[in-house]
């Protein structure tokens, strides 16, 4: 293919400061260009956030459906002929399965971006009890410093929670025993974080 | 293969002013036509380059540059997290075809508002281009001169600022508290010479 010429035939007015440069040379460009976002339920998001089970530990909810969890469960009393209030003060209870025991995890990670991630826990809340997740396969608690080992693109983990209530109050004289506490799922791509 | 575009100015007859209105052959006006040929590239071969260079992005190899945060993204999913902080490294990049330094910004207020918080207040920020790493410089609508304009030159240590041949890679910040959102709107990717910044040619 032939190289065209670039010519400029600028005579004697033109010749500003952007020209001094020699050919090529632009002052300014804008372009406008488009961008499209929409926000998906957690089931078809890049990152795929999944209840697991029939027994209602977690459940998808609101408008837009995010994964939320209820310990214990509102059904817990279908279970096992047992129907229990909370979990106890001052220890640390690990969540694997959901009440019904219908399949393995608590929920599910999945990655449907384009490159591996890590994946862990973390926590805005500084009192109340502290929740963390877990890898459900191997019982690897998944932090920032310790997170999951990468899930390549198309890749699951299962998880289940983690809750410690090391120091925290029953609110029995509160009259109010439940907290709403904040989980956070990062999942970051190796390398960047 | 490269096709390398032309741009032809045949601006010839401006300057006859005073110099023509002495001797035989004076005139009062010429208006003379001349043809200015300006052809329109592909965003990868244009003066101000725009390249995809990840699945949320498309359209620069055949046309222009659009960024997919939806099922139009190469993905299995079909939009980012509701509730959720996201960054995308790298998402495009911007390649200075021109042969002289450029400060690079991204306005993206339009999108901005589109993207409503759910609080009414249309002033938080939902969504910002930066470059490289998250947390790094934003490419938001700022003041250009003020900031780029170091000394009385264009400040080349800046990260917004890219030489001939050089790639600024931008990232992508956006955060969603539970809107629902399903939105497509345009930003403004600006690149701005040292002339232009120190005469205040910014597109507002």
């Amino acid at each position: 293919m032939k190289r065209r010429k670039l010519i400029a035939g600028l005579g004697t007015v033109a010749i500003g400061s952007g020209a001094a440069t020699g050919t090529g040379a632009f002052n300014t460009v804008s372009a406008d260009r488009s961008v499209s976002i929409s926000v998906s339920d957690d089931e078809n998001a890049f990152l795929k956030i999944e209840q697991r089970g029939g027994g209602r530990r977690s459940y998808a909810d609101g408008r837009i459906e995010t994964v939320a969890f209820d310990i214990p469960s509102p059904s817990e009393s279908e279970y096992g002929g047992t129907d229990p209030e909370g979990v106890g003060a001052n220890s640390v209870y690990r969540f694997g399965n959901d009440a019904a025991h219908d399949e393995p995890g608590l929920f599910s990670v999945k990655n449907q971006g384009t490159q591996s991630v890590e994946v862990y826990g973390t926590q805005p809340e500084e009192s109340g009890p502290a929740v963390a997740i877990f890898n459900a396969e191997t019982g690897d608690l998944l932090t920032e410093r310790s997170p999951s080992t990468p899930l390549t693109v198309g890749e699951s983990l299962l998880c289940g929670l983690e809750i410690d209530t090391r120091g925290v109050s029953t609110r029995e004289d509160e009259g109010e025993n439940e907290y709403n506490q904040t989980l956070i799922i990062n999942a970051v791509a190796n390398g960047s974080n | 293969m490269t096709n390398r575009r032309k741009f032809i100015a045949g601006l010839g007859a401006l300057a006859t002013g005073s110099a023509a209105a002495m001797g035989t052959g004076a005139f009062n006006s010429v208006s003379a036509n001349r043809g200015v040929s300006v052809e329109v590239a592909d965003d990868a071969n244009a003066f101000l380059g725009l390249n995809a260079t990840s699945e949320y992005a498309s359209g620069s190899g055949s046309g222009q540059l659009n960024i997919n945060l939806d099922s139009a993204a190469t993905t299995n999913g079909t939009g980012i997290n509701a509730d959720a902080t996201t960054n995308i490294l790298n998402v495009f990049e911007v390649v200075n075809n021109g042969n002289q330094d450029v400060g690079i910004s991204i306005d993206e207020e339009s999108l901005n508002t589109a993207l409503d918080n759910g609080t009414g207040d249309s002033s938080t920020e939902q969504l910002h281009f930066f470059v490289g790493e998250p947390g790094g410089v934003t490419l938001c609508e700022y003041d250009p001169s003020a900031e780029l304009i170091v000394g009385g030159s264009l400040d080349t240590s800046d990260s917004r600022v890219i030489g001939p041949g050089e790639v600024l890679t931008v990232g992508l910040y956006v955060t969603n508290a539970g809107s629902s959102w399903d939105v497509d709107q345009d930003i403004t990717v600006n690149a701005y010479s040292e002339t232009a910044l120190i005469n205040n040619d910014i597109n507002t």
